[in-house]
C-alpha cells in the first residue's frame, strides 16, 4: 500500500481540481469523504468507519477550515464531513466560501444536536445534509451513501426554519414546488421519511431527493440574499456595477 | 254753630283771633231753613211725652239762647242730660254734654267742662259708641283741654278722634277738628304742622263746596300765615273769607275777618288801612254784642290811632275802652289798653297821667301775668314735652333706620363672605383637584415607567435567561458533547480480543450515546425557539417513532389538525416529553405490543395525550418492577399540574393531562 502522504503531496502538487490518473487506485466508483473535525479522536474514528467501509474512501482529513480551504480545493471529495465548531474559521465559513466559489463538494455538517441555527446556516451556507456524531457507525454510513445518491436527512425543527426562510419577505425569488411545500409541512410536524413517503405515495429516497432540492433551492435564494444584501438587491437602488 | 274764641298770641301786644270750635249735630243754618222758633218748640216740648224725639228739640231750644242767655241755654242742656239718663240714651247724654261743655267753655270753667267730657267719653267707651258720638265725645274733651291749655292732652285726644272722624265724612265735623288741631299746633310754635292742618281744612271745605266752612277755614289759614310772617298770603285768604262772609251774609263771619284784617295791616305797618278795618268791624261786634270783638277792635283802633298820631282819638277811645274792658273782665284788653294809654298820656305830655296808667297796669298786669305764666310754662312744658315725644320718635326712627343699615352692612358682609368662603372652596377644591389630577398622572406616569423598567429588566432578565440558556447549551454542545463524541469515539476504536473487555467498550459507547442523547434534550428542552406546542408535538413524534421504529412495533399517531399555536415552556416541554418517552420506554421493554396509539389534542388549554398500547399491561398497584419509572411520570406531571391515569383493558391506556 502506498503511502497517503506521498500519494497526496503528489496529488496536491500536480492537479487541480481533476482526477488524478492514478485515481483508478481508490476504486472509481468509491465515494470519496473527506473529513474536517478538529479533535483527533473523533477525527480517526471517523476516518476508520469510512475506510472500513468497502464502497467510501477517506479522501483526507483537516483539523482546521483553513486547512480544508486550500485542501479541499486541491483535493476534491465527493462528500466532507464539516464538524462547525473549529477553531479558528467555522465550518459554516468554510462551506459558503467554497460553495461561493462553485466547488462541487456534497457537505454534511457534523453536529451533536441537530436543531441548532449552526446547523440551520451552515444548511442555508451550501450543507447538502447533516450527520450527528452519536449516530452508530452503521447509521453514519447510511447517511453518507443517502447523501452521496442525492438524500438530505431534515429534522422537525430544521424543516420549520426553512419554511420560514422561503416564507420571509424578499425571499421570493425563488419558490418550493407543491410537493416540497407538503414535505416541509408533514417534516415540520414530526413526521419520519417513511410516513410521509406513505402519506404521499411515494418512496423514501423521492422524499429525500425532495430534500434534497429544498436544500439546493435554500443554498441559491441564500446566496441570492447575499448578494442582494451585497449589491442592494431589486427594487432598493440601482445595481453598483 | 260755631263757636269763636281769641286767644292770647306771646308774640305780639295784641291779640290774634282763632276760632276753637266745639262740635255739634247741626249747623245754625239747618235750624233756621226747618223754620224752627222758640215758640213752637216750647209747645212741642210741653205736648211730646218724654222720648228721645224729646232730646233734639230741648237741644234745639238751648241753643237758641245759648248766645244772649247762656243760662236759659244750660237749663234746657240740663234737662236733655235728665232726660238721656232717664231713658238710658247714651247718645242724647253725649249730645248734652257737648252743647253744656261749650257754654262752660265760653264761661272759662274749663275744668268743669273737661270733667263733663270725660264723663261723656266714658259714657261713649261704656256703650262702645262709634261715629259722630265718639268723634263728639273725644274731639270735645281735647277742645276743653286746649282751651284750658293742657296741650299734651289735648293733643292724645284729638288723635285719638281723627281717625274716627276721617271715616266718618262729615266734612264739617272733619274740618272743626282740622281747625282745632292747627289753632293747637299754632300755639305750639310748629307752623309746618298748623298750615297743613288748617290746608287740610281748607281743602275739604272746598271739597264740598260749603262756603261758610272755607270761610272760617280761610280766616284760620290767613291768621296762621299771618302769624308765621306770610302777611299778603294771610291777608289774601282773609279777604277771601270776607268777601265769602258777605256772600252768605254771616256777620259773625265778617267781624271775625275784619278784626283779623286789621291785625294783619297793624302787623304790616299799616295803621290807616288796620283803622279802616276795625271801623267796619266795630258796628258789626256791638250788633252782635260781642264783648271779646268789641274790646279787641277798641284796642286794635287806639293802637291805629296812636301810630297815626292821633293822640287824642286814642286817649277818648281807649278811656271807654279800658271802662269796657275792665266792666266785662277782658284782663287781657284791660291790660294792653291800660299799657297803651300810658304811652298816649306820655305822647300827650302827661308823665303824671302815664305813671297812674302805668300803675294800673301793672296791678292788672300782676294778676293776669300769674294766669298767664302759668299758661305759658304750661305751654312751654308740653311743647318740650311734644317735641321731646318728637325727638323720641325720630331717634326711634333714625335707630330703626341705623339697625336696618347695620342689618343691611351685616347682611352684605355676611353675603359678601358666604361668596369669599364659597370661592375659596371652590378653588381650593379646583387646586386641590388639579394637584391631585397632576400627581394621578405623575404616579400614572411613574407606574408606567415603572412598568417599561420593570418590563425592560423582565426582558432583560428573559434575554438574560436564555442567553445563559444558550451559553449553557452551546457550552454542553461544544464541550461535553466533543468529550462525549470522543470518548465514543475512543470506545468505538477499542477492540479488545477479550469478550469481557469488548463488553465492557461497548457498554462504555452506549453510555456515551446515552449521554449525548440526554445531553440533546437537554438542549432541546433548554432552546428558547423551541419554546411552542408544535415543536413539543413534532419533537415527541419524531423521537417516539425512533424508538418504536427500530423495535418493529406499529406506530400510530395523532394530533388534532391544526394544533393550536401555543407557547410552552421548558420545564412543561422537558417534562411532557419525558413522561411520553418514559411511556413509549415501557411499552418497548415491557408491554410486548405490536401497535402503540398516540393522540395529542389541546382542549381549553389543557393538553391531553393518550398513549395506547395493544401489549400485555401491568398492575399499576403491584408494579414495583416499573415502580421508579411511574414514580418518576407522575412526579414530571404533578410539576406541571398534570395528571397521569392508567387503563388496563386489553392493553394499556395512559392519560395525560396538563394545563398548558
Amino acid at each position: 500500500m502506498v503511502p497517503a502522504s506521498i500519494f497526496g503531496r503528489l496529488y496536491n502538487f500536480r492537479y487541480i481540481n481533476k482526477s488524478p490518473f492514478w485515481a483508478f487506485l481508490y476504486k472509481m466508483d468509491n465515494i470519496r469523504v473527506s473529513i474536517v473535525e478538529d479533535i483527533p479522536e473523533i477525527r480517526e474514528g471517523m476516518r476508520f468507519i469510512v475506510n472500513q467501509t468497502p464502497d467510501l474512501i477517506c479522501l483526507a482529513t483537516y483539523g482546521s477550515a483553513e486547512e480544508a480551504m486550500t485542501g479541499l480545493v486541491l483535493d476534491v471529495p465527493d462528500l466532507c464531513i464539516m464538524d462547525i465548531a473549529l477553531p479558528g474559521s467555522t465550518g459554516i465559513d468554510c462551506i459558503r466560501k467554497l460553495k461561493a466559489a462553485g466547488s462541487p463538494i456534497q457537505f454534511a455538517v457534523f453536529t451533536i444536536y441537530e436543531n441548532s441555527d449552526q446547523v440551520f446556516e451552515a444548511l442555508a451556507a451550501g450543507a447538502s445534509g447533516y450527520l450527528l456524531k452519536d449516530t452508530p457507525p452503521d447509521r453514519i454510513i447510511t447517511a453518507l451513501r443517502d447523501l452521496y445518491a442525492g438524500g438530505s436527512p431534515m429534522s422537525a425543527s430544521i424543516a420549520r426554519k426553512v419554511v420560514s426562510s422561503f416564507q420571509r419577505p424578499g425571499a421570493a425569488a425563488i419558490s418550493l414546488s407543491t410537493r416540497e411545500q407538503e414535505i416541509l409541512a408533514l417534516l415540520a410536524k414530526g413526521f419520519l421519511y417513511k410516513e410521509i413517503a406513505q402519506q404521499l405515495g411515494i418512496t423514501t429516497g423521492t422524499v429525500r431527493q425532495h430534500i434534497h432540492h429544498i436544500y439546493d433551492k435554500l443554498h441559491v435564494q441564500n446566496r441570492t440574499e447575499a448578494i442582494n444584501k451585497f449589491f442592494g438587491g431589486p427594487g432598493s437602488g440601482t445595481p453598483r456595477l | 254753630m260755631i263757636r269763636k274764641l281769641y286767644t292770647v298770641s306771646r308774640q305780639g301786644p295784641f291779640s290774634i283771633a282763632l276760632f276753637l270750635s266745639m262740635l255739634f249735630s247741626r249747623p245754625v243754618t239747618a235750624q233756621v231753613t226747618l223754620g224752627f222758633n222758640k215758640d213752637s218748640m216750647w209747645h212741642l216740648l210741653v205736648s211730646r211725652p218724654d222720648d228721645t224725639l224729646k232730646v233734639p228739640v230741648l237741644i234745639l231750644l238751648g241753643q237758641q239762647y245759648e248766645y244772649n242767655q247762656p243760662d236759659s241755654a244750660l237749663y234746657y242742656y240740663g234737662r236733655v242730660g235728665q232726660l238721656s239718663k232717664q231713658l238710658h240714651y247714651p247718645a242724647g247724654y253725649i249730645r248734652y254734654v257737648s252743647n253744656y261743655a261749650s257754654v262752660l267753655n265760653t264761661r272759662g270753667k274749663f275744668d268743669e267742662s273737661i270733667k263733663l267730657n270725660l264723663q261723656a267719653v266714658d259714657t261713649c267707651l261704656k256703650y262702645k259708641l262709634g261715629g259722630i258720638n265718639y268723634v263728639r265725645a273725644f274731639g270735645n274733651t281735647a277742645a276743653a283741654y286746649q282751651y284750658k291749655g293742657d296741650y299734651a292732652a289735648a293733643v292724645d285726644y284729638y288723635l285719638k278722634t281723627l281717625p274716627a272722624a276721617e271715616s266718618l265724612r262729615d266734612t264739617q265735623t272733619l274740618s272743626t277738628l282740622y281747625n282745632n288741631l292747627s289753632g293747637l299746633y299754632r300755639d305750639l310754635q310748629q307752623p309746618e304742622k298748623a298750615l297743613g292742618y288748617s290746608q287740610k281744612s281748607l281743602d275739604l271745605a272746598e271739597k264740598s263746596h260749603d262756603l261758610n266752612l272755607e270761610g272760617n277755614a280761610r280766616i284760620n289759614l290767613g291768621n296762621l300765615e299771618k302769624d308765621f310772617n306770610q302777611m299778603s298770603r294771610g291777608l289774601q285768604n282773609i279777604e277771601k273769607a270776607l268777601s265769602i262772609a258777605r256772600q252768605l251774609h254771616d256777620s259773625v263771619m265778617e267781624e271775625t275777618a275784619l278784626i283779623n284784617i286789621g291785625d294783619t295791616y297793624e302787623k304790616m305797618h299799616d295803621p290807616v288801612r288796620s283803622i279802616t278795618a276795625f271801623q267796619k268791624a266795630l258796628p258789626l261786634a256791638e250788633a252782635l254784642k260781642d264783648v271779646p270783638g268789641q274790646a279787641h277792635v277798641s284796642q286794635g283802633l287806639a293802637v291805629g290811632f296812636f301810630q297815626t298820631a292821633r293822640y287824642h282819638a286814642a286817649q277818648s277811645l281807649l278811656v271807654k275802652t279800658i271802662a269796657f274792658d275792665s266792666a266785662h273782665g277782658e284782663k287781657k284788653m284791660w291790660r294792653d289798653g291800660l299799657l297803651l294809654m300810658s304811652d298816649v298820656q306820655i305822647a300827650l305830655g302827661r308823665p303824671d297821667l302815664s305813671r297812674k296808667y302805668r300803675d294800673q297796669y301793672d296791678s292788672v298786669g300782676e294778676a293776669f301775668l300769674n294766669a298767664s305764666l302759668l299758661k305759658n310754662i304750661q305751654e312751654l312744658e308740653t311743647k318740650y314735652k311734644v317735641e321731646k315725644q318728637q325727638h323720641d320718635l325720630l331717634k326711634k326712627d333714625l335707630q330703626l333706620k341705623e339697625k336696618d343699615k347695620a342689618a343691611i352692612r351685616q347682611r352684605t358682609w355676611l353675603i359678601t363672605a358666604i361668596v369669599i368662603v364659597v370661592l375659596l372652596t371652590v378653588l381650593f377644591i379646583l387646586t386641590w383637584r388639579f394637584s391631585r389630577q397632576r400627581q394621578q398622572l405623575q404616579q400614572r406616569a411613574i407606574r408606567t415607567l415603572e412598568a417599561e423598567q420593570e418590563n425592560v429588566r423582565l426582558k432583560a432578565k428573559l434575554e438574560g435567561q436564555q442567553h445563559e440558556r444558550q451559553r449553557i447549551s452551546q457550552e454542553m454542545h461544544d464541550d461535553m458533547g466533543s468529550g462525549l463524541t470522543s470518548l465514543l469515539f475512543l470506545g468505538r476504536s477499542l477492540n479488545p480480543p477479550d469478550e469481557k473487555d469488548r463488553e465492557i467498550s461497548r457498554k462504555m459507547q452506549q453510555t456515551a450515546e446515552g449521554l449525548i442523547h440526554k445531553m440533546n434534550e437537554v438542549i432541546w428542552a433548554m432552546s428558547y425557539e423551541q419554546d411552542t406546542l408544535d415543536s413539543l408535538v413534532a419533537y415527541i413524534r419524531t423521537n417516539a417513532a425512533g424508538m418504536l421504529e427500530n423495535v418493529g412495533i406499529d406506530f400510530r399517531y395523532s394530533v388534532q389538525d391544526p394544533p393550536p399555536q401555543m407557547d410552552v415552556n421548558q420545564e412543561f416541554r422537558r417534562n411532557i416529553y419525558l413522561v411520553v418517552k418514559e411511556a413509549v420506554h415501557n411499552v418497548v421493554r415491557h408491554s410486548g405490543a405490536s401497535i402503540v396509539q398516540i393522540d395529542i389534542s389541546v382542549i381549553d388549554s389543557t393538553l391531553a395525550i393518550t398513549i395506547y398500547d395493544n401489549g400485555k399491561g401491568f398492575d399499576p398497584a403491584a408494579g414495583h418492577r416499573f415502580g421508579n419509572g411511574l414514580k418518576n411520570m407522575a412526579r414530571r406531571m404533578q410539576q406541571v399540574d398534570g395528571k397521569i391515569d392508567w387503563t388496563i383493558d386489553n392493553g394499556t391506556r395512559l392519560d395525560l393531562r396538563a394545563p398548558i
